[in-house]
């Protein structure tokens, strides 16, 4: 009974926050590190889970070997970050970090589940007539938005979780950077993911 | 009254001074303007930001744009 309650609790922060994130990231970003509990990794995982559903339908792919590839992508993350960040002697918040590293994953599922459907309403290829490069500026438009939309939550993670300033931030980030993009590859090659889940 | 008023403004006071200020040399009233935006609703930051980069994309690389979207739309 305890549990259902704090699942429903946390499923409320967590539709909260989604909107907040998106609304007011900075603010609800002090809300999840501060406040969150890591019940809300939960509904996050419901949410990643509910893409792996849909796309190993619309393309050949293992949903057990897609769930391992987040899974280990996002705890190898988070632990890099922490040892970097230890390496700077801060204090860190541990739920806050493993609580806004989750919510990172927000931008990305957004990505693909807009790729996934473009894909079964305009599938590859593009062509270089007007409506394919008109097409492709909106398609980069979107990515990148998204694409600093994670990189704005990314830094408030490690903002909020470690008190970090601007520069140790870049300098984490430099130094985690070749062993995710090392990972990310070697889930390439093993057929998980092509463009990384993280 | 004053009370409650007096507690939310120390809540207020202890979460502003949580975080240590940003220090960026002479790039921080740069960066202070540059975060105004991106606090609350950047999405309109966000979308003339990555106009400007795909505008970018397209001057540098031409119709080669479409060979990257068609990489990234079998990304998933």
């Amino acid at each position: 009974m305890l549990i259902f309650s704090q699942l429903i609790t946390a499923g409320l922060a967590f539709g909260r926050n989604l909107i907040g994130i998106v609304v007011k990231p900075y603010e609800s970003y002090r809300r999840i590190v501060n406040e969150g509990t890591l019940w809300e990794l939960f509904f996050l995982g419901l949410l990643i889970e509910s893409y792996f559903v849909l796309v190993t339908r619309a393309r050949i792919g293992d949903f057990l070997r897609l769930t391992g590839g987040v899974v280990s992508s996002y705890l190898l993350i988070v632990f890099l970050l922490f040892l970097t960040v230890k390496l700077f002697k801060a204090q860190i918040n541990q739920k806050g970090l493993l609580l806004g590293c989750g919510y990172t994953l927000i931008p990305t599922t957004t990505w693909f589940y807009l790729t996934s459907l473009l894909y079964l309403v305009l599938p590859p290829p593009r062509t270089s007539s007007l409506a394919g490069i008109t097409f492709s500026l909106l398609y980069l438009i979107i990515c990148l938005t998204l694409l600093f939309w994670k990189t704005i939550l990314v830094y408030l993670t490690i903002r909020f979780s470690t008190k970090l300033d601007l520069g140790k931030i870049s300098l984490s980030l430099l130094v985690i950077s070749p062993a995710v993009a090392g990972y990310s590859y070697w889930l390439y090659k093993l057929g998980i993911f092509r463009v990384p889940f993280i | 009254m004053p009370d409650q008023i007096y507690q939310k403004f120390v809540a207020r006071w202890q979460q502003v001074t949580d975080l240590p200020a940003q220090s960026l040399g002479p790039l921080t009233p740069f960066y202070k303007e540059i975060s105004k935006r991106l606090k609350i609703m950047p999405w309109p930051f966000l979308v003339i930001g990555s106009l400007l980069i795909a505008i970018g994309l397209y001057l540098f690389f031409g119709t080669g744009i479409v060979f990257l979207v068609t990489l990234l739309q079998r990304g998933f």
